[in-house]
């Protein structure tokens, strides 16, 4: 089990893609809201990766939040590859609405 | 009934006059490195169906041994029909002829054919003729449907007709309490059934028995009494209903859920998460859950643990938290307990509550109780 | 699933052991002297401890020794080409070959000088003065000519017979005498009766120190412990008093000194014996004969080359050396060359004889008794009476040569006789002096007839004829022929004897080589079982050896019971002795063990035997059954006890009434194979002096000189007996494991 999260960065003109690898949690967040703080200025076309994403809580949702209202105003988001029991978070949550999901 | 223990006044000191048949006080038993008895004091009366379960190496065995002294208590005083058996001076192989003893691996002589196994205690030690205990021995074989075997040797018989025999051994020797030491462990699923049915026929005819056993269903069905052992001595003594439907005690509700836990208390603000969420990691492989299962259990560790209770533990002050989780096989269920302390407090009170909603979505039930003054919340996953 | 490097080296490993077996026939070179054996690539054969043990090591320090107990081994490793030469006492050697010891002759040479033979004394023997008391004795008896008189009657004449040595009436003490029963003609066993110089000696010695004799027989390798231990007080067994001994026990003077010699193979491998078809045949052969005969000149007018002539004093010796090979045939007269050949097995007499030869009672001449003669022998040889003699006198049984009695009046007056008494068996002397011979009774007979006297005087035969030219003689006679040469000198009566002068030679095609099989086994059966009543002595042999092994089989198992239950009562010293004592039982091979118990804790006590024997497998057979009866035990699952106990059974009743009849059932069969090779490990008992079936076969086969057959008898005796105790063993066995197939139940009706 990998307690860490590892983001990986793939820059392409406006498209920015962040690859999630491990556990997004209440520890873990802090780390992705910074990432995104950092790189967001300038981004038309935001890609969240989640196909090496084991694990999502309640703290990994508001950062998502946050990021898509930025988004919203300066582009478009969505959340890739995510994986069932993620997917199903989103559902009850409401979440699915919110975010732009493509699951493959 | 009185001549049988003014009988066995004669054979040692006697003791007093109990209506019981069997009177355990203060019995313990010490091996080097372990002591699976450490204090146990019990009233058995005559006619009673005493069922004894629980997990191994509890002393149920040797619980049963210690009673008929194939195992020599270390303190404590054993009572049987009025003869005080751990007196040194007592007889203790008079006191056996009173008792019968059934094993898991059955013990037949293997020198002789079954019926001269039945034959054997009578003549030699009831001294009763040989033709009378062939006949007596015969009967009984037929009861149990083993005549056409009366002149077979142990080793040409199956477990199930093994253990028949075994017991059709015992009876002829007219004890007033049979022991049963794991009668069916030993066998073949397919078998335990009539030998369980014999069992049934002793108790449905009046006969005092102790039968350790891990069969529940037939614990049930058979017993007038269950002795939950555990810790050291009978952890919780009760009539079937009582034990099997509404456990009084912890462990026995465990054990009769047959239930796995991961326990961890007093945890505090500091705890160290990460390795808790490996700890359920490793929990849920070992019981072979699922990936959702486990994601579950560290989403409720996460969002009702750490980001509702503790921070409220902080303002409240000392909680007591402790956390169970348990995973019944049998049922097919995770569940998470969270006991603690103070005043009742629903970690998910507010409905529009983003971990409540996460939570709520995933698992199966969300129960909150509250009893003098400790709140229980159970997450069923 | 063996593979080819496998098998590869199985073949080269196997073909080497053959070339090893193989090079038992060392030096095929016809062995000459002495010099010539001195040589790495000849195996020399040294008796233990023996005078020729120190002589091989200074004449023959370069040929490779092998040590052998006693000579009769020795004797057979040297006809089966084991050894090139085996060095031993000279006249023991030459007995044996007398004796019928085939294919081997020793060598010119002796080795260095003379060892003693004496009597060995015990350091710590209980009687006074042992030492002083033997030589005295020893002395005495040399003095009287006792010695000399033993030596000539048993080496010199080989003539077996112990003469009546009456036992003290009181004896004021007892004497215990070791020795072999295994040298012939030292000390041996005929049948049953132990016999010989040694033991003539030992009862000599016996009476003169008016003791009570007791006689113990060991090997040569447990004499010299024994004497040491005081199990004996002295040793008469033709024991060399070598260096290496006198640093264990002591010596008396000499008894007689002994010569050592070397044996050798004669014919080298299996080199064929001439076939003589016809007289001619013997053309350069080699020839002996009898001092004092005409024969060589007579011989070598009928056969070519006939220049090698060898002369010796008596018959057996001419026969003796006929059969070492030393010579082709012997030229005898007809009757003394019957009497060989029925003596001897391995000789008989040449179909062709060489010269008719007739003998006649020699007259002065113009004798009238001469006519008297030819009447009556003429009658004599009609009625048969000549040939009734000729059966008597002619043919092997000793005991019927007897002659008439001189109960006539003699009215018609005195025939003085006169004879040559070394012509046997026509004239010759019997053992007091007294005249006998054919001859000599027929001239009784003729006597009788004419109702005359006759008085007998010895004479050289080279005497005879001028004792009748002077008048002291009436008529002479000692086989003389009829020759013209002396029908010159002297009036011959008609022949009373048709004689021919004839060759003794070996039987080849006879009994001796080529036997046949089963004519062979016949006589093997023959000579080790029924000679001398042996049969007996092997009866005696196997009843010991059943009775050791009876015996120790039940004291065994009853004292191996009860360490076994001693090893289970729980007392930890306790089970640790019982432990030990297995253990170290085990761990000792029973000879040594036996030799343990008889020589050092039974050492100074005098007790049977046969006793020390059944302690000694007692405790053997003990250490193993404990530890059987405790395996089987250990094997009844301890479950069947536990169900005993609760049912109400004490321990002891647990135990015999559960565990032990199961364990019994494991235990016995094991126990049966322990059994057996208990029996045949009785054979060793021969080292501590007991005489069982395989010390026996030892004593018989020194006398028969045989090595097979008494071995492949021994065996198969054990062979049966082993299977006759199996059997009565698993009949023991049926009774007490319980039938499977259970019809009924014991006092029950069903």
């Amino acid at each position: 089990m990998v307690i860490n999260m590892k983001i990986t960065k793939t820059q392409n003109g406006n498209s920015l893609c962040l690859a999630l690898e491990g556990r997004l949690d209440t520890n873990t967040a802090p780390e992705l809201e910074n990432a995104i703080k950092g790189s967001i200025d300038g981004v038309g076309e935001l890609t969240i990766d989640m196909t090496a994403l084991d694990y999502l809580s309640s703290a990994g949702l508001r950062v998502l939040l946050g990021t898509q209202k930025i988004m919203n105003k300066q582009g478009s988001m969505r959340v890739t590859h995510v994986n069932d029991t993620i997917m199903e978070i989103f559902e009850v949550t409401g979440f699915a609405d919110i975010l732009t999901i493509e699951k493959a | 009934m009185t001549a049988d223990k003014d009988g066995m006044r004669g054979i040692c000191a006697g003791g007093s006059r109990d209506t019981s048949m069997i009177s355990i006080r203060h019995l313990c038993k010490e091996y080097p490195g372990v002591t699976p008895l450490r204090d146990v004091s019990v009233e058995i009366k005559k006619g009673e169906v005493i069922s004894i379960i629980g997990p191994s190496g509890t002393g149920k065995s040797t619980l049963l041994r210690c009673i008929n002294l194939l195992e020599t208590p270390t303190k404590g005083e054993i009572t049987v029909g009025g003869v005080v058996t751990t007196d040194k001076k007592c007889k203790v192989n008079l006191v056996r002829r009173k008792m019968g003893m059934v094993f898991q691996s059955f013990n037949l002589f293997a020198h002789k054919t079954i019926i001269e196994n039945i034959m054997m205690g009578q003549v030699d030690l009831l001294l009763r003729s040989r033709q009378e205990a062939y006949d007596r021995g015969m009967e009984l074989l037929r009861t149990i449907g083993l005549a056409d075997k009366a002149l077979a040797y142990p080793d040409e018989l199956s477990g199930g007709q093994k253990q028949r025999a075994a017991i059709a051994r015992t009876v002829a020797m007219e004890p007033e309490i049979i022991l049963f030491d794991e009668p069916t462990s030993a066998l073949d699923p397919t078998m335990v059934g009539e030998v369980l049915s014999v069992i049934r026929g002793l108790a449905g005819q009046g006969m005092t028995m102790m039968i350790v056993t891990h069969e529940m269903k037939f614990a049930r069905d058979v017993s007038t009494r269950i002795f939950y052992m555990d810790e050291g001595g009978i952890y919780e003594d009760g009539t079937p209903e009582q034990i099997f439907e509404h456990p009084k005690r912890e462990r026995t509700r465990i054990f009769i859920r047959q239930l796995k836990v991961l326990h961890v208390e007093n945890l505090t603000r500091g705890f160290d998460f990460p390795a808790f969420m490996t700890q359920l990691e490793e929990f849920g492989r070992k019981q072979q859950l699922s990936q959702r299962q486990i994601y579950t259990m560290q989403l409720a560790v996460e969002e009702a643990l750490m980001l509702k209770l503790l921070p409220a533990a902080g303002e409240a002050g000392k909680m007591d938290i402790s956390v169970d989780v348990e995973y019944s096989e049998r049922e097919e269920l995770v569940q998470m307990r969270f006991s603690y302390s103070g005043p009742s407090f629903h970690p998910f009170g507010s409905e529009e509550d983003l971990s409540g909603r996460m939570i709520k979505g995933i698992s199966k039930k969300m129960e909150h109780k509250y009893a003098d003054g400790v709140n229980h919340f159970v997450i069923s996953i | 699933m063996i593979s080819k490097r496998g098998t590869a080296f199985l073949a080269v490993f196997l073909i080497g052991m053959l070339c090893l077996g193989g090079c038992g026939k060392q030096g095929n070179e016809k062995i000459t002297s002495v010099e010539q054996l001195n040589a790495p690539a000849y195996t020399v054969g040294v008796p233990e401890g023996g005078a020729g043990m120190y002589m091989a090591e200074q004449y023959l320090p370069e040929a490779e020794h092998k040590t052998f107990s006693g000579n009769t081994s020795g004797y057979l490793a040297i006809s089966q080409g084991k050894l090139d030469g085996f060095v031993y006492d000279r006249v023991m050697m030459e007995f044996a070959i007398a004796n019928g010891l085939e294919n081997v002759e020793l060598l010119e040479e002796n080795l260095g000088e003379s060892v003693d033979v004496a009597v060995g004394i015990s350091p710590v023997s209980q009687i006074d003065d042992l030492e002083d008391k033997v030589n005295r004795f020893l002395a005495e008896a040399r003095a009287d000519g006792t010695l000399d008189d033993m030596y000539d009657r048993w080496v010199s004449r080989a003539e077996g017979t112990m003469p009546e040595i009456p036992a003290p009436q009181a004896p004021d003490c007892k004497l215990r005498v070791g020795t072999t029963g295994m040298v012939e003609p030292f000390s041996y066993y005929e049948g049953t009766t132990l016999t010989g110089y040694d033991v003539e000696l030992i009862y000599r010695f016996g009476a003169w120190l008016n003791a009570d004799v007791e006689i113990k027989i060991y090997d040569y390798d447990g004499i010299i412990a024994a004497a040491q231990a005081g199990d004996i007080d002295c040793i008469m067994a033709n024991l060399n008093a070598t260096e290496e001994r006198r640093k264990h026990i002591a010596f008396s003077d000499c008894v007689y000194p002994s010569v050592t010699a070397v044996m050798v193979r004669s014919e080298q491998g299996d080199s064929p014996e001439k076939k003589y078809e016809t007289l001619s045949d013997f053309a350069g052969a080699r020839f002996a004969s009898l001092n004092g005969g005409v024969y060589d000149k007579l011989l070598q007018e009928v056969v070519a080359d006939a220049e090698d002539f060898s002369y010796y004093n008596s018959v057996p010796d001419i026969a003796a050396a006929l059969k070492a090979g030393r010579v082709d045939a012997g030229v005898l007269d007809e009757p003394l060359a019957q009497l060989a050949a029925a003596k001897n097995d391995g000789l008989k007499i040449f179909e062709e004889p060489v010269v008719r030869d007739q003998y006649g009672y020699a007259f002065p001449k113009g004798s009238l008794l001469r006519e008297q003669f030819n009447v009556v022998i003429a009658k004599f040889i009609e009625d048969g009476t000549i040939a009734s003699l000729k059966e008597k006198w002619l043919g092997a049984d000793e005991s019927i040569k007897v002659l008439t009695e001189q109960d006539w009046p003699g009215n018609q007056g005195t025939i003085r006789y006169y004879y040559d008494g070394a012509h046997e068996p026509m004239t010759y002397l019997g053992s007091s002096g007294e005249p006998l011979g054919l001859e000599i009774d027929l001239m009784l007979l003729i006597a009788r007839e004419l109702d005359m006297k006759v008085e007998m005087t010895t004479c050289e035969f080279v005497s005879l004829i001028a004792a009748l030219e002077s008048g002291k003689a009436d008529v002479v006679s000692g086989s003389m022929s009829i020759t013209e040469e002396r029908a010159k000198r002297v009036d011959f009566a008609d022949t009373h004897y048709d004689s021919a002068l004839v060759l003794l030679v070996r039987d080849i095609d006879g009994a001796v080589q080529e036997k046949g099989f089963w004519a062979g086994l016949q006589d093997s059966f023959h000579s080790t079982f029924v000679v001398e009543g042996r049969w007996r002595l092997i009866l005696q042999g196997l009843g010991v050896t059943i009775l050791i092994s009876v015996f120790s089989g039940v004291f065994g198992l009853c004292l191996g019971f009860g360490i076994c239950m001693l090893r289970r009562t729980g007392y930890k010293p306790v089970q640790l002795i019982g432990a030990v004592f297995v253990r170290v039982i085990q761990g000792t091979p029973i000879v040594v063990f036996l030799m343990i118990l008889y020589y050092g804790i039974f050492g100074s006590v005098d007790i049977s035997e046969i006793l020390v024997a059944v302690i000694g497998f007692s405790i053997n057979f003990a250490a193993y059954s404990s530890e059987m009866m405790r395996a089987g035990i250990e094997t009844v699952d301890k479950g069947q006890s536990e169900a005993a106990l609760a049912m109400g059974y004490t321990k002891r009743q647990t135990f015999f009434k559960v565990v032990f009849p199961q364990a019994a059932g494991n235990f016995i069969p094991v126990l049966k194979g322990e059994f057996i090779s208990m029996v045949k490990m009785t054979s060793v008992v021969g080292y501590i002096a007991v005489q069982d079936l395989t010390k026996v076969s030892d004593i018989i086969r020194s006398r028969t000189m045989e090595a097979f057959f008494p071995l492949i008898m021994t065996a198969v005796i054990y062979f049966a007996v082993a299977n006759v105790m199996t059997a009565a063993l698993s009949f023991a066995e049926r009774k007490a494991v319980p039938k499977r197939n259970k019809r009924s139940i014991k006092g029950v009706c069903m």
